[in-house]
């Protein structure tokens, strides 16, 4: 292939910057070229002489500044990229990713055309951040430096984005492309904010996404964006111990992968999505008081199905130290989810109303009485979470349960709604209304939860 | 120096040496003069810390006076409400985080480059009882190395962190989540408890009066609208409040009605431990925690914990790029 | 094809920086690793969305809310305890 700088301005003169990647698995015959041309140039090839060669071009009537140190950039980036090394070529393709962004920033300039180029590049440059970051400590770099970059990057082009207030526009394929990637950029940036252990800056992606887009409804943009985007929302809701937000956002990503499956097809990519969501819906849902069908679980993860079922039944029994047993034993895998400390709180609530749940069926109700003594539940809470052993090592499975206090167990149950009764300290006693029917006693916690808790209406529109 | 003031000049900056003696010093010298002496540690301890900043320095002595700084911060909160002298704890709560997040960040430089610092875990263990309701805390603890999250103090904190959580909190900019546990009784039990040092139990007395008020909210939510009122002693019992008096100061500023039958729980009508139209409610302290400082001289209480010199990594003295610490902390 | 061309292609290989450094790589194993994957999903069937696909609803959760009996140790130490408890309380 011969290919020389003027071959490259005329391509670019016919808009065909498909040309400027920087990824040599799709551009790196055209680069190659490129070098070997360069070698040889009359006028030589230093940053200056680059820079006089573009300027000469007149591209865009040399009125775009910015379009200009892109195509330096480039044009410096195919001299001295190294391809035995990313570590020595990270310089130029960084620079280029950063100046090939700034061309993207000011609408009043025809970046349109540039966007596919953007798009491909940023594919190409993020796994390379990621590898790059991986050996950060070998090469003396803070941690996440590369993709802490990159996101600034991206979330420069996000805020560029502005929504056309007047005009919403129905038609996706209308919309201009910075709209049309917006939901791509939004996905992105969180990722990258995840991958960085700083999830809490997806806050901001997450509440400034709605206000930029100039399309009226959720539903417009790709589907799997979509999807994407309710699971990484849904992650930053389980994060924020927002249990019902996170169930729902999870629930509704399940749903459509499923979907997607039955009607396009799966795929062992659309498959290990569902596992992804699997691992945190699953605990979301218990957590809402709900009980996943383990064999639905198992169509798509026996493992994760096989790990549940204990758990599930030391809820369902209200037995502590089985979810305490539960808990040590996954104590890992829960860890690097950041699941271990949002079930240690949550779990319990739900289990002593199923604890409570049979003391008032196999007791009260059994006796024909509507009343439940502490006494009773005293001994119920004891067999539940085991010895009070006083001399027992605390730690997050010995110190949490008030094995003493009967009271305040039903106090806080009194409080979520999870029992409807009232206590009367002086008699030690919980009266509940006259019913055979334990739902009226001790309602679906699902259903409190929803009542209690509104979902955030900032996110009422992905339903449209 | 005011926030607004030029930095001082190279010369009048202390080495780190000499802030290590600065607070040896003061160690020795002043803390058995508490409370009288709580303003002027507060300031020259503020200033021990911005020498260090100015030098931007973050080796083992920056570690070791933070680290001592945080204890004295945390003895003193328990020696001034028990002292019931006026003071600003939020000011000595501000310093205090200040410290934490110093701590936070040159710990994990520290170990990005390899190394290690031997106290890590207990200042990790404040952390978590600094900001007590952020999950943000909970999701950094999960992340950090199996020596740290299984620690004992580190565990402990995370125990109160889920018996205080609490689905009627109520505060501005606070988040309310699902399934809460409010185990009030229980933080009464594990705080007696000898293995909750004396520092953690201190600086968890902070936090008193809002589990007071949202045990009292809770009791109140879940018993009959006929409920004669309880009895006083009962209640003071439950509640770990060392007198009937701080019971009654107690019920004042919160407008419940207490007769001669005890305290009535129907009258607790405000819906969040904090009272919109009148300055916080002083600060209590527990006996048992008082009892576990004892007779302890106040330097036993600081001067404890592994030597930090020798112990970190020698290339982690000077951290490259690192920034001022005190920008970073926003 | 140039050398310097072959060179290009083997430079975006995955495992170039690896090469660089050849110190274990902590970087998980793609079922690890919770960010999703790309797959083929361009749109729904025509003129549905997800409200209409509840056709292909696969239930994930179970929707009775009835006792499932359990039988396990914990189960039947916990009724052992009410027994005892209402023998106490006849007495």
């Amino acid at each position: 292939m011969n290919y020389t700088l003027e071959s490259l301005a005329s391509d670019l003169q016919a808009q065909n910057y498909a040309v400027l990647s920087p990824d040599l698995a799709a551009n790196g015959t055209l680069i190659a070229a490129l070098q070997n041309s360069m070698a040889s140039r009359h006028g030589g090839t230093d940053d200056k002489a680059l820079g006089a060669f573009v300027d000469s071009q007149n591209f865009h009537g040399g009125r775009w500044t910015r379009f200009n140190i892109m195509v330096t950039s480039f044009l410096k980036l195919a001299r001295d990229v190294n391809p035995w090394s990313a570590w020595d070529s990270c310089d130029v393709v960084f620079g280029f990713y950063a100046d090939l962004s700034n061309c993207l920033l000011d609408d009043s300039y025809p970046c349109e055309p540039l966007v596919p180029l953007f798009l491909a590049t940023t594919e190409h440059i993020i796994p390379l951040a990621v590898a790059l970051d991986a050996h950060h400590a070998q090469l003396g770099l803070k941690r996440h430096q590369f993709l802490s970059h990159t996101s600034m990057v991206i979330s420069k082009l996000f805020n560029s984005i502005k929504a056309n207030s007047e005009n919403r526009i129905d038609d996706f394929a209308r919309l201009p492309q910075k709209q049309q990637i917006l939901l791509y950029l939004v996905n992105r940036l969180n990722n990258i904010y995840f991958r960085m252990d700083a999830p809490q800056l997806c806050s901001n992606i997450f509440k400034n996404f709605r206000p930029k887009c100039s399309i009226p409804r959720f539903s417009l943009f790709p589907l799997r964006q979509q999807i994407e985007y309710r699971y990484l929302l849904g992650r930053y809701y389980l994060l924020n111990a927002r249990i019902s937000n996170a169930f729902v956002q999870l629930n509704d990503a399940f749903r459509s992968l499923i979907a997607v499956a039955k009607t396009s097809g799966s795929s062992p990519t659309l498959l290990r999505n569902v596992r992804r969501v699997l691992q945190f819906l699953v605990p979301t849902g218990i957590l809402m008081g709900k009980m996943p069908r383990l064999s639905v679980v198992a169509e798509f993860d026996a493992d994760l199905a096989n790990v549940y079922s204990t758990l599930q039944q030391s809820i369902r029994a209200g037995n502590i130290q089985g979810i305490n047993g539960w808990l040590r034993q996954h104590q890992q895998r829960l860890l690097e989810k950041n699941l271990l400390l949002v079930l240690l709180e949550k779990l319990p609530m739900v289990a002593y109303q199923h604890l409570v749940r049979r003391l008032v069926r196999d007791w009260s109700l059994a006796n024909g009485v509507n009343r439940l003594p502490y006494d009773l539940v005293a001994r119920a809470l004891h067999t539940s979470i085991g010895s009070d052993d006083n001399s027992s090592t605390i730690d997050i499975f010995t110190g949490i349960h008030p094995g003493a206090s009967a009271e305040n167990v039903l106090v806080t149950l009194i409080n979520l709604g999870y029992l409807r009764a009232n206590c009367f300290p002086a008699l030690r006693l919980c009266v509940f209304k006259k019913t055979g029917n334990l739902a009226d006693i001790l309602p679906p916690i699902a259903e409190r939860i929803v009542g209690m808790f509104p979902l955030n209406s900032d996110d009422a529109w992905l339903d449209s | 120096p005011a926030a607004a003031a030029a930095p001082p000049l190279p010369s009048d900056v202390r080495p780190p040496h000499i802030l290590v003696k600065t607070l040896d010093y003061l160690i020795d010298n002043l803390l058995s003069t508490l409370p009288d002496s709580e303003g002027f540690l507060w300031d020259r301890m503020r200033s021990i810390r911005q020498d260090f900043t100015y030098q931007n320095y973050c080796g083992p002595e920056a570690v070791d006076c933070n680290e001592r700084i945080v204890r004295i911060h945390l003895l003193i909160i328990h020696v001034m409400v028990k002292a019931n002298v006026e003071f600003s704890l939020q000011q000595e709560l501000e310093q205090l985080h200040k410290s934490l997040i110093t701590l936070s960040e040159i710990y994990d430089d520290v170990r990005a480059s390899g190394g290690s610092c031997p106290n890590e875990a207990e200042f990790r263990a404040y952390a978590l009882l600094s900001k007590i309701r952020d999950p943000q805390y909970d999701k950094n603890i999960q992340e950090m190395p199996a020596h740290i999250f299984q620690d004992s103090l580190v565990q402990m904190a995370l125990c109160f962190r889920r018996i205080i959580s609490n689905s009627n909190f109520s505060e501005r900019g606070f988040v309310r989540t699902e399934n809460c546990l409010n185990f009030y009784s229980q933080f009464f039990k594990l705080i007696q408890s000898n293995q909750v040092p004396f520092l953690m139990a201190s600086f968890l007395e902070i936090y008193l009066n809002e589990i007071r008020f949202y045990a009292l909210k809770a009791l109140s939510i879940s018993m009959n609208k006929k409920h004669k009122p309880i009895a006083s002693e009962a209640i003071a019992n439950e509640l770990m409040f060392n007198n009937m008096d701080e019971l009654m100061e107690f019920c004042k500023y919160y407008s419940i009605s207490v007769t001669q039958e005890g305290v009535d729980l129907k009258s607790v009508t405000a819906h969040s431990h904090k009272l919109p139209e009148k300055k916080p409610l002083k600060n209590f302290y527990l006996q048992c925690v008082d009892d576990k400082l004892g007779n302890t001289a106040y330097p036993n209480v600081i001067n404890i914990g592994k030597a930090n010199i020798d112990t970190i990594n020698s290339r982690s003295n000077a951290i490259p790029g690192a920034v001022a610490v005190e920008e970073v902390t926003r | 094809m140039s050398s310097t061309t072959e060179k290009a292609v083997a430079m975006s290989k995955e495992d170039t920086v690896s090469k660089e450094s050849p110190a274990a790589s902590n970087r998980k194993s793609l079922e690890e690793d919770d960010e999703f994957e790309d797959f083929p999903a361009d749109q729904w069937p025509a003129g549905t969305s997800l409200k209409d696909t509840n056709e292909f609803h696969t239930n994930l959760w179970e929707e009775s809310w009835d006792d499932v009996e359990v039988d396990d140790n914990f189960t039947n130490d916990l009724r052992a305890e009410i027994s005892r408890y209402k023998q106490e309380h006849q007495a």
